[in-house]
């Protein structure tokens, strides 16, 4: 075997090793191509999604409730920072920042250097402009309440997750929050985008703007009242509620205790509840003017059929009724006036429990309004008839072992005020998109009609005269228009019994009676103090804010009427 | 045969193709670092040209050289592989790349004195073996000697700074492996020449347990998926790159991986790239031609006229086509990763020039080479037949 023949081997032998290699080439690069070329996309392809604006709130003149503002964090990556002591100069010009005290913090290693944080977008363009590659740009969006507490249970507030965790902003979430949009891009190592590669590129599509039914002025005057009620009674809750009867749209809603969600740290479940949805009392005597409509819609009375009051002690069931004065003979119409205990109940056991009864379900008690869908809204406590005792008849037509919340009961006198006829309370007037265009408008609805409107307008009639010096309610009286309404007084039912110290005074009104343009309620929950009853504590409330709501809503006092309003004060 | 004639041609169509190849490839892989680093885009590329000029000027010395009066220096050649390997010992000479001094800097080129080594030996055994043909089979002069000589050069390669952490095991092992090729065909003893490899191999396992950040190099090749995100992140990217080319690749200049996720891409994993940008094909179009070149200088070897030119060649068709076979399966995850270029693409200065150096030698060889003729009778090569150059 000479050299040459072993050279042979040699080269045969590194032959081999080549086609070893081909035939693994082969297996890479064809059978297993699809598993690496995954493998290869998972590598640099990147997803990037473009958060979209979340739309904004605003209320029935377009003013704002809700926004959402961007705001830049800046940092400064000082590695290869072209001439630095020019640049900071310019930047800190922009910033508003001490120029020295910048170029003193400086640091040639620093990546991230802070420079300002929540700066606005005005000097972020500015900033752009320079063309200063190593600045970096921290976008977040912070969603702020301009009006602050104002119509904070209504408008709500955003989860951590920045989707809306109540009220309108958990509502209409899905309108509100808009569409990502995503950006798909190719990434070198080091993160940074190949920008040959770019792909697809789908802009994000902004949240739609909710025009509320809100009226952001009488808001504001609705939350004003309510902070001097609370300075002046210190309640251990307050309820103010505006709507308008032909509607149902709600005009202004507002409670006490009450939280700003700009600065929701801190603030407790029980401030962030709306109670006008969530709680329910007993309404008291404000629930007359539901059961004696009943009955006038029945035909059982009219409004001058006479009722003996038993002069104060009405003997039934066992149980004695007692009014507050010893009162006679009464019309029906004197009865509401006087809001008479007796009468009322008298009144009610002539209609009798079974046609009482689906009245109380045709006003919408015992059922929810679902105005804001599960954000724990109560159906309030109606009893079905089943469980009712002797005594019931006489005790729930006067608004005890009844339960209602502020919101059932301002839409059962709203009903009375629109002719009969129950509209659905409504929040949201219209949806539009960012653009401006109408995407959707919430027309009203009405519920059913629940009397007449020939009981209706008698019941108008008598609860005119509530507000007058006949009635219990004359402090509500507003110069210039009539106003129907009525007083509500209501012990609290405590460990078992009904509670000498603890009221919850209510007064629910509309004007002006002839054709209402809003229907208010104001109740005070356990009012500190010697005055306790509805027309002491919420009626001089209702007075002093509709003076305003009229002058807001633009409404024309009546000169003949109020002369006569006048002549009776 | 006219063929026969031809294989200079073919050698030199191969070379140049795989040089032109490489520069292509280069300024792919480059430039991103280059623009990621601010620098010039055709840095590399001017300096890969740079080193190619010297080359060829080199390669056409060496083809006009005769290599019989070449390898009677190559006693000197050794002592001066010698002295360039200890050169890396002496500071603000020696230069450290990737945490190894493996590099002498001289008036800012960087070379790398084992590439040089390999050629010495190459030509030191050529010399020692045909003056020792009679005692091939000796275990002194057939054995013993060459093997002190290699044994020396590889401490060398090995321990540079004496701190054998930072050593060049490849340099070493292609040494070794030039040393055992040469020899064979040399006629020495099986006997001896078998327990290379196998003490070779010990003392790769030693070194590797002694090593650690190559250990766990060592056997991560295996399973390149297991150890993705560590010793075998390189060979994984590679196979990822390799692989997402697919039939046709995704273009000339189109590599992601190239984009740092493939570390090395325009040195030792040149070769993934090429196959993601320009597809299977291609890249066996590349294994191919160097499958022909290893075929053009194994017939040049065999065709030499006297047994100093067989063992010359036999030692460079090795040091060439175990380079390019070691760098081949590495990227391909069929052997442990073991830095090396492959020949003519890689970036890399030392290794085009002794490269191109060696391929000069071949000419001379294939310039005095015997070829039967058609009536069966050895000749030597009329005139002319090889590359003017």
């Amino acid at each position: 075997m000479n050299h040459r023949q072993r050279a042979l081997y040699v080269i045969v032998f590194l032959a081999f090793g080549f086609t070893l290699v081909s035939l693994r080439l082969v297996q890479i690069m064809l059978v297993d191509h699809e598993k690496y070329q995954d493998l290869a996309i998972n590598n640099h392809l990147r997803r990037i999604e473009l958060p979209p604006h979340r739309g904004a709130i605003v209320d029935a003149n377009f003013n704002t409730l809700a926004q959402t503002r961007i705001i830049n964090d800046i940092y400064l990556d000082c590695q290869d920072l072209k001439d630095p002591e020019e640049t900071l100069k310019q930047i800190a010009s922009i910033l508003e920042l001490p120029a020295d005290q910048l170029i003193k913090s400086y640091n040639p290693e620093a990546r991230y250097l802070p420079l300002r944080k929540d700066v606005e977008e005005k000097m972020v363009l500015a900033l752009r402009e320079l063309k200063v590659r190593n600045l970096i740009f921290k976008e977040t969006s912070v969603r702020s309440y301009p009006n602050g507490a104002h119509a904070s249970h209504l408008i709500g507030f955003l989860g951590d997750d920045n989707r809306g965790a109540s009220g309108i902003e958990k509502q209409m979430n899905s309108y509100l929050r808009g569409i990502p949009g995503e950006l798909w891009i190719e990434k070198d190592r080091k993160g940074k985008e190949i920008a040959a590669y770019r792909r697809k590129d789908l802009p994000p599509v902004d949240g739609m703007q909710v025009a509320l039914t809100i009226d952001l002025s009488i808001q504001h005057i609705i939350e004003d009242q309510l902070d001097k009620l609370v300075q002046k009674y210190q309640p251990a809750g307050a309820f103010v509620i505006v709507m308008r009867p032909r509607t149902g749209e709600i005009l202004a809603m507002a409670n006490r205790p009450t939280f700003d969600p700009n600065e929701r740290r801190g603030a407790k479940p029980d401030q962030m509840r709306n109670r006008c949805l969530t709680d329910t009392f007993e309404p008291g005597s404000t629930f007359k003017a539901v059961s004696i409509a009943a009955a006038i819609n029945e035909g059982v009375v009219t409004l001058g059929t006479p009722i003996f009051c038993e002069n104060g002690e009405f003997y039934y069931g066992g149980f004695t009724l007692h009014d507050h004065e010893r009162y006679g003979m009464l019309t029906v119409r004197e009865v509401i006036a006087k809001s008479s205990n007796i009468g009322t109940g008298k009144i009610a056991l002539m209609l009798g429990q079974d046609k009482l009864f689906p009245y109380l379900q045709a006003f919408g008690f015992g059922r929810v309004t679902g105005i804001l869908a599960r954000q724990g809204e109560s159906a309030g406590i109606l009893r079905p008839l089943s469980q009712w005792s002797k005594v019931s008849i006489t005790r729930v037509p006067m608004g005890q072992g009844v339960a209602a919340t502020p919101l059932q009961m301002i839409n059962a006198m709203s009903a009375v005020a629109n002719g009969g006829a129950l509209m659905t309370p409504r929040i949201v007037k219209q949806v539009n998109d960012s653009a401006g265009r109408v995407v959707e408008i919430y027309s009203p609805r009405m519920v059913r009609q629940v009397i007449a409107p020939s009981t209706a307008r008698m019941m108008t009639q008598s609860l005119e005269d509530v507000v007058s010096d006949q009635g219990t309610a004359q402090a509500a009286s507003v110069p210039g228009f009539t106003v129907a309404g009525k007083t509500g007084t209501a012990q609290k039912f405590v460990n078992g019994e009904y509670s000498k110290e603890k009221y919850v005074a209510s007064f629910i009104g509309y004007l002006p009676a002839e054709n209402p343009q809003f229907v208010m309620l104001v109740m005070v929950d356990e009012p500190k103090g010697k005055q306790y009853y509805g027309g002491q504590v919420a009626a001089p409330a209702f007075a002093e804010m509709s003076k305003k709501i009229v002058q807001c809503l633009n409404l024309e006092p009546k000169k003949e009427t109020a002369g006569v309003t006048q002549a009776k004060l | 045969m006219a063929l026969q004639r031809q294989v200079g041609y073919i050698l030199l169509v191969i070379v140049l193709g795989l040089i032109a190849f490489g520069l292509v490839m280069l300024f792919s892989t480059s430039a991103p670092y280059a623009t990621h680093n601010g620098g010039e885009v055709y840095y590399n590329l001017k300096r890969q040209a740079m080193w190619l000029g010297v080359g060829a000027i080199l390669c056409v010395t060496m083809s006009r050289l005769d290599y019989h009066l070449l390898v009677r220096y190559a006693p000197y050649g050794v002592a001066a592989a010698v002295f360039l390997l200890l050169l890396v010992f002496v500071p603000g000479i020696g230069k450290k790349v990737n945490g190894a001094y493996r590099w002498i800097s001289i008036a800012g080129m960087n070379f790398q004195p084992s590439e040089f080594a390999k050629v010495a030996l190459i030509f030191f055994l050529a010399w020692w073996m045909s003056k020792h043909q009679r005692h091939a089979g000796d275990i002194l002069k057939g054995f013993l000697i060459p093997a002190a000589v290699v044994g020396g050069l590889c401490v060398l390669v090995m321990f540079p700074r004496l701190h054998f952490r930072q050593g060049d095991l490849g340099a070493a092992a292609m040494l070794v492996l030039i040393f055992a090729v040469v020899m064979f065909c040399a006629g020495a003893k099986k006997r001896y020449l078998f327990p290379v490899p196998i003490v070779g191999l010990i003392g790769l396992m030693t070194m590797a347990y002694f090593m650690p950040a190559k250990r766990g190099r060592f056997f991560a090749f295996m399973d390149p998926e297991k150890f993705r995100e560590t010793s075998a992140y390189q060979v994984w990217q590679g196979l990822i790159a390799l692989g997402s080319g697919g039939l046709n690749g995704l273009g000339l200049g189109n590599s992601r991986q190239k984009m740092f996720y493939l570390p090395e891409a325009s040195t030792d994993c040149i070769f993934p790239i090429a196959g993601e940008e320009l597809g299977m094909w291609v890249a066996l179009a590349v294994v191919t031609a160097f499958l022909v070149l290893v075929l053009a200088s194994g017939w040049i070897t065999i065709s030499a006229p006297d047994p100093t030119g067989v063992f010359l060649g036999i030692g460079i068709t090795t040091m060439l086509g175990v380079q390019a076979l070691i760098n081949l399966a590495v990227v391909t995850s069929m052997m442990p990763n073991k830095g090396m270029p492959l020949p003519f693409i890689s970036y890399g200065g030392s290794n085009l020039l002794v490269c191109l150096a060696a391929v000069g030698v071949l000419f001379n060889i294939q310039r005095q080479g015997t070829y039967e003729t058609p009536n069966g009778n050895e000749e030597l090569l009329p005139p002319r037949t090889s590359p003017r150059m």
